[in-house]
């Protein structure tokens, strides 16, 4: 083992670290501008004001949408789901959902379902990779046959931009098109890409994008929100919460209008402000450069591991489209004792388990063992790249010549 | 230049009201800051975007205001010069 040394394949979990700028941003927020945002209207006020809107502003250009007015914050992206989901569906409605969703949008349609709104789940390959046609077939209405009733049009496409367990990037242009010539909303977790990868909001038309502050964003944990796209009637979701918003303050009806809309209570702006400082480094060191160096990282993390014997990669094949997350699994290692190794000898810290979407799991067919999940941040060196693959190859190693 | 009092922008959402003082800081409004929305304009406990009146500037009236918000598409309950 180098002594000391951490090496960190976690980011999908959180970033980390985070860019100094982070830590100071908040800190000097805390010092300097400590006000309640948006409430009094003293100095203190204007200046935390001003950072949330700084905040709001980089979002939306992190997103590619040009109304930062569309963007409302929430806790983190599972709020922002939840806020979508139960927002907007209604009992009779039906929704079709991709199959490798995280809990944070298959337990809000567990729920829904019991309420009454109709859930199908479009099949992903063995890559990971969503079956467009299928999506499709199932969005569609279907005519009552023997004693099957009349199947509505789905109202909501749920998916996720890149899997959090595979890394399998899905085409949001083809499914913005397709929501739009059916006439959905096109609901999209973005937990995984959202800071990184392109998503072109505006050109989405009929998309919500649900992102967090935490990872390729940068910010702190407790950061995220959602993003309606230009072509999205706000008016159709719902808000759960009502409260003090510092506006429309002579009435004891919510507001409607955006982002009070959705945003009640004291924002957390220590957290905004280091969202802030998170997404202008993303954007000093050029958005591009990092996806660019992180996918290079992931797919020499593939590839080397695919080298070692009885190591088994799963998700897309080398050149798909992925984000910065990979899977895999060593043979004779439980993916538990091998993170354990990895940690305690090696320093090299990554997630193993179910990464709490165990729909994704079935279909690349690791339910219920799980992988092992590297994941490549914007600190990841190649050095870290090769210590990794080295750390991996001598534990296969040691368990195959045990064989 | 001197001045004939001030006018306000006044919003919905506080969200908008920070949009528009860095738009109007931008296009040059005289005196362009947030200010707490005066009680007599309006019962919000937000805040509103003030500017300086300056006669013969017509960039700094309230027309021009409601121009640079509609063009940026910002959201505004009114503006009103004093």
């Amino acid at each position: 083992m180098d002594g000391g040394r951490i090496v960190y394949l976690d980011n999908a979990a959180t970033s980390w670290p985070k860019p100094a700028a982070v830590g100071q941003a908040m800190s000097e927020f805390l010092r300097d501008s400590g006000g309640n945002p948006g409430r009094s209207g003293h100095r203190l006020s204007i200046a935390a004001g001003r950072t949330i809107a700084q905040a709001r502003d980089a979002v939306a250009a992190a997103l590619g949408l040009s109304d930062p007015l569309r963007v409302a914050f929430a806790s983190n992206a599972t709020a922002a789901l939840n806020t979508a989901l139960f927002g907007f569906l209604k009992p009779g409605d039906r929704v079709v959902a991709d199959g490798i969703a995280h809990n944070a949008v298959a337990r809000p349609l567990t729920e829904l379902a019991r309420r009454g709104v109709g859930v199908d789940w479009a099949r992903t390959d063995q890559t990971g990779r969503l079956d467009l046609d299928h999506l499709e077939s199932l969005s569609r209405s279907a005519p009552s046959s023997g004693a099957t009733k009349v199947r509505p049009p789905a109202r909501m496409i749920i998916v996720t931009h890149g899997s959090n367990v595979s890394g399998a990037l899905a085409p949001l242009p083809e499914l913005a098109a397709m929501a739009g010539r059916l006439g959905a909303v096109l609901l999209v977790d973005a937990a995984q890409t959202a800071g990184i990868e392109e998503l072109g909001l505006d050109a989405l038309g009929c998309a919500v994008v649900a992102f967090t502050g935490h990872k390729a964003m940068l910010g702190p944990g407790g950061t995220g929100g959602l993003a309606f796209g230009p072509g999205v009637d706000i008016e159709a979701f719902s808000s759960f919460i009502r409260g003090g918003t510092g506006s429309s303050s002579d009435r004891e009806d919510h507001p409607l209008f955006m982002p009070d809309r959705f945003e009640a209570g004291t924002a957390n702006a220590p957290g905004l402000a280091g969202l802030l400082a998170g997404l202008l480094w993303v954007e000093e060191r050029g958005r591009d450069a990092i996806r660019r160096a992180e996918r290079e990282a992931t797919e020499r993390l593939a590839e080397g591991i695919r080298a070692i014997p009885g190591a088994r990669v799963y998700g897309p094949g080398p050149g798909e489209p992925r984000c910065a997350v990979m899977s895999f699994a060593l043979s004779d290692w439980s993916v538990s004792d091998l993170a354990l190794e990895l940690d305690e000898r090696y320093g090299l810290l990554c997630r193993v388990g179910l990464h709490c979407a165990p729909r994704a799991h079935r279909s690349l067919g690791t339910f219920p063992d799980g992988t092992a999940r590297l994941a490549p941040g914007p600190f990841t060196t190649p050095d870290d790249v090769e210590y990794a693959l080295g750390a991996i190859g001598e534990l296969a190693e040691e368990r195959g010549k045990r064989r | 230049m001197s001045t004939a009092g001030y006018g306000y922008a006044l919003f919905f959402t506080s969200a908008a009201a920070f949009r528009a003082e860095n738009l109007a800081i931008a296009a040059g409004i005289s005196g362009a800051r947030l200010v707490p929305t005066p009680r007599e304009l309006s019962s919000d406990c937000g805040v509103a975007l003030r500017f300086s009146l300056e006669p013969g500037n017509p960039r700094t009236s309230g027309a021009a205001v409601e121009t640079l918000l509609a063009g940026a598409r910002v959201p505004y309950e009114r503006t009103v010069a004093e």
